[in-house]
């Protein structure tokens, strides 16, 4: 079972720690407050940087800060797609701050908050990142002008006086997850002001998975049983196991007569029951990227391998795709 | 001694496998997505697919 780490963040808005961004601290000049990103997409939000005076960056007094219409809901982002469930540690952290003249989405109190869950956790967890400070920076990490109400966000967990240099962002974890997702809530609200970042570093074993959909209503006693021995996942591509040789003896027994494939991701191949490599979908091939495929035994009635195939691209377009910040 | 006679029609290739390469016979090419595999009958007594060397 190879093992392997990454590291992924993303960010939108803007950011005076990164070199994307430039932010005109000149106050001589004549777009001071005014910020740029270079590279990852267009300005949004309000102007961050660490702010240390009293007047609204320029975009408040023109008003050219950009709002954003038609936000979604949320941000899903998925590390790593359900390829490793029960092998996998997420250690991760967000910042944000967001805004809304619907008075929905900050209480006044705080700048913003955002959800962050984790199918292990299966639930809403709210932190608070940003809270606003009186009047002055908090600490020496990054600080963010609301233009709204003419505040500042500090960001500080726990909102404490400063006193010399604060954490000013936690890393959380979860393990035996399969994915986090970064939960922005903006209620569908527009004119909401924010910048986002959120960073994730994760180590997982790979997995050798089952390929097989199964209809939990139709096939109800299997899919449990299977559910049993391994992973099951509900588009059927990849459900993880621990040894690719017991997966396919357990498949044997209990699916003799139906179509399945096995990859075997310590070897990188992918046996195939039932099943000849013409019935293997281009997606799949390109998803897994198998050395080798084996045939353990080819179909003796090509309609069992056409349902395997036909059932797996639709489980497979059902995959709802991973949503793009704007 | 003699060098094996190939027969007329069979192409053998080199493939990476277990770590070193090993020559087959190629019984047939398959194309997959940006893959191409070639087929054999491997140890194991299955048709193969390996990924083709070329």
């Amino acid at each position: 079972m190879p093992f392997y780490e990454g590291f992924v963040y993303f960010a939108r808005g803007l950011y005076w720690w990164l070199y994307e961004t430039y932010c005109q601290t000149d106050t001589t000049a004549s777009d001071y407050g005014k910020c740029y990103q270079r590279v990852i997409s267009e300005a949004i939000g309000v102007p961050l940087f660490t702010y240390t005076g009293t007047t609204a960056p320029s975009c408040v007094n023109d008003n050219t800060c950009i709002g954003i219409q038609n936000p979604p809901w949320d941000y899903p982002v998925t590390l790593k797609d359900n390829t490793s469930i029960g092998k996998q540690l997420i250690l991760y952290k967000t910042w944000m701050i967001l805004n809304s003249n619907g008075g929905l989405v900050v209480d006044k109190t705080k700048c913003g908050r955002a959800t962050v869950k984790t199918n292990a956790m299966e639930e809403n967890l709210w932190f608070p990142f940003m809270f606003k400070t009186a009047n002055y920076v908090s600490g020496s990490g990054p600080n963010a002008y609301n233009p709204l109400d003419n505040s500042i966000c500090g960001l500080n967990v726990f909102y404490t006086p400063p006193v010399g240099s604060q954490i000013v962002a936690e890393w959380n974890g979860a393990t035996l997850a399969m994915k986090i997702i970064v939960d922005i809530n903006m209620r569908n609200q527009p004119n909401i002001y924010y910048a986002l970042y959120a960073a994730a570093y994760y180590a997982q074993e790979s997995s050798p998975y089952a390929i097989i959909p199964l209809d939990y209503n139709n096939d109800y006693v299997p899919y449990r049983e299977l559910r049993n021995a391994f992973g099951y996942s509900y588009n059927g591509v990849d459900q993880p196991g621990w040894n690719a040789q017991d997966m396919i003896s357990a498949l044997k027994d209990i699916f003799p007569d139906r179509s399945w494939a096995v990859f075997d991701d310590n070897n990188q191949i992918l046996y195939l029951y039932n099943l000849t490599p013409d019935y293997v979908p281009d997606w799949l091939i390109e998803k897994l990227s198998p050395t080798a495929m084996k045939v353990l035994q080819p179909p003796a009635d090509a309609t069992v391998a056409k349902a395997w195939l036909d059932l797996l691209n639709e489980r497979n377009a059902q995959i709802p795709p991973q949503a793009e910040l704007p | 001694m003699a060098p094996p006679i190939q027969p007329p029609g069979k192409k053998r290739v080199k493939i990476r496998k277990g770590g070193r390469w090993v020559e087959v016979d190629v019984g047939g090419e398959v194309k997959k997505g940006r893959f191409k595999y070639v087929k054999f009958v491997d140890d194991d007594g299955l048709d193969t697919y390996w990924v083709s060397p070329e």
